[in-house]
């Protein structure tokens, strides 16, 4: 069985509702058609409303605070899931133990491949804008960067769960 | 499980409550400061006269507007008179009524990109009667990019880049944001003037405030 370290998993609740904030207010300021000031980068709202800036209709940033948004909550359920087992686990609500561990290993899979294809949509926002924009944002540059250390962290974490699961079946 | 459900619906009610603030912050009322100008000028506008002068004066214009062309003259004007003293920066207010003042813009962030600009701006505003009800008016601004001497494969190319259309966008916006009602309008030293009726009016403001 793997857990992933407690500061981890604070890091994932601090880092994806960071993301959240930062993606729901920069959607906020497309939906209320206020421009947004720029910290750093004087042309963030040239960014903002490009032509890159929108998938099927939808601001990317929407999609950003979903994606968060997401990560958020999987990682709430992960530390649920966790609470149930570690503090009640003679209680057995929800049937055997082997149960809870499969929920949270898959919450922690989920959380790995959003992360891992958050990261490289993100490097493919920061090429756009470094290459064909040369102009940037502070606000997806802050999502990029978080989006960075979510995923090497999940990554971590994941490959510790594979690697237990491993040695687990050949003990089999 | 009741305390599950406790923990799940405050999380929901949480997020509820950060996208509000959000809503909140972003809507609160400003302080009505509208007299203003809202972006201050940055290395991406257009600018005639000295980088550094005392003075500036920021208009916002709109391409196809009638006042707009009548003020296009004074302006040449005053860059002639205050060649050290005043700046004077250009930015782009296409009114949505406007059907081609967009288009116009284009045109001449797209003669600004081979250093023509406001070669640009001044045979736009000249000829305005030509192109303001023609349907392809793109035909105009590229006959005037010939008499320019501009590269017309590029011209044409930056005329409809993202680029040009997201400045063009930004000016805009930045218009929106300074709570322009109409064109032009002007901005000296940050602040909003009220139209001068004539040269004589608008050259002795100026030159009150390079006197300060």
């Amino acid at each position: 069985m793997f857990k992933i370290p407690k500061w981890s998993l604070w890091s994932y609740l601090i880092l994806s509702f960071a993301g959240f904030v930062d993606a729901a207010y920069v959607t906020a300021k497309i939906y209320l058609s206020s421009p947004l000031s720029c910290a750093f980068f004087e042309n963030c709202n040239r960014v903002i409303n490009s032509s890159y800036s929108k998938i099927f209709g939808a601001p990317i940033s929407l999609l950003g605070a979903v994606f968060y948004l997401t990560i958020f909550l999987l990682s709430v359920y992960y530390v649920d899931v966790s609470a149930r087992r570690d503090i009640h686990p003679e209680l057995k609500v929800e049937g055997p133990v082997e149960r809870v561990d499969v929920k949270r290993d898959l919450a922690l899979k989920a959380i790995f491949f959003l992360t891992a294809f958050g990261f490289a949509f993100s490097l493919y926002l920061v090429y756009i804008q470094a290459f064909l924009l040369n102009q940037f944002c502070l606000y997806c540059l802050v999502s990029a960067l978080i989006s960075l250390i979510l995923f090497l962290n999940t990554g971590f974490n994941y490959l510790k769960m594979r690697n237990i699961e491993l040695t687990q079946d050949e003990s089999r | 499980m009741k305390y599950r459900f406790l923990i799940w619906s405050l999380i929901a009610l949480g997020i509820f409550a950060v996208v509000l603030a959000i809503v909140g912050f972003i809507t609160r009322p400003v302080p009505a400061s509208s007299d203003e100008l809202a972006i201050p000028v940055s290395d991406n506008d257009w600018y005639l006269g000295s980088k550094n002068a005392k003075v500036t004066l920021v208009e916002y214009s709109d391409f196809e507007c009638p006042a707009c062309k009548a003020y296009a003259p004074i302006i040449t004007l005053l860059n002639k008179d205050f060649p050290n003293d005043l700046k004077i920066v250009y930015r782009h207010f296409p009114l949505p009524q406007h059907k081609n003042a967009r288009v116009a813009a284009q045109a001449a962030e797209a003669a600004g990109k081979q250093g023509k600009f406001w070669e640009m701006e001044n045979l736009i505003f000249e000829k305005q009667n030509e192109w303001a009800d023609n349907s392809n008016a793109e035909e105009n601004f590229v006959s005037y990019a010939t008499s320019l001497g501009l590269n017309i494969e590029k011209f044409k190319s930056d005329f409809n880049s993202d680029l040009t259309k997201t400045k063009i966008e930004s000016d805009y916006a930045s218009g929106e944001e300074s709570k322009l009602t109409y064109t032009p309008t002007f901005f000296l030293n940050s602040k909003k003037i009220s139209n001068p009726q004539n040269y004589e009016e608008f050259k002795s403001l100026i030159e009150t405030r390079i006197g300060k």
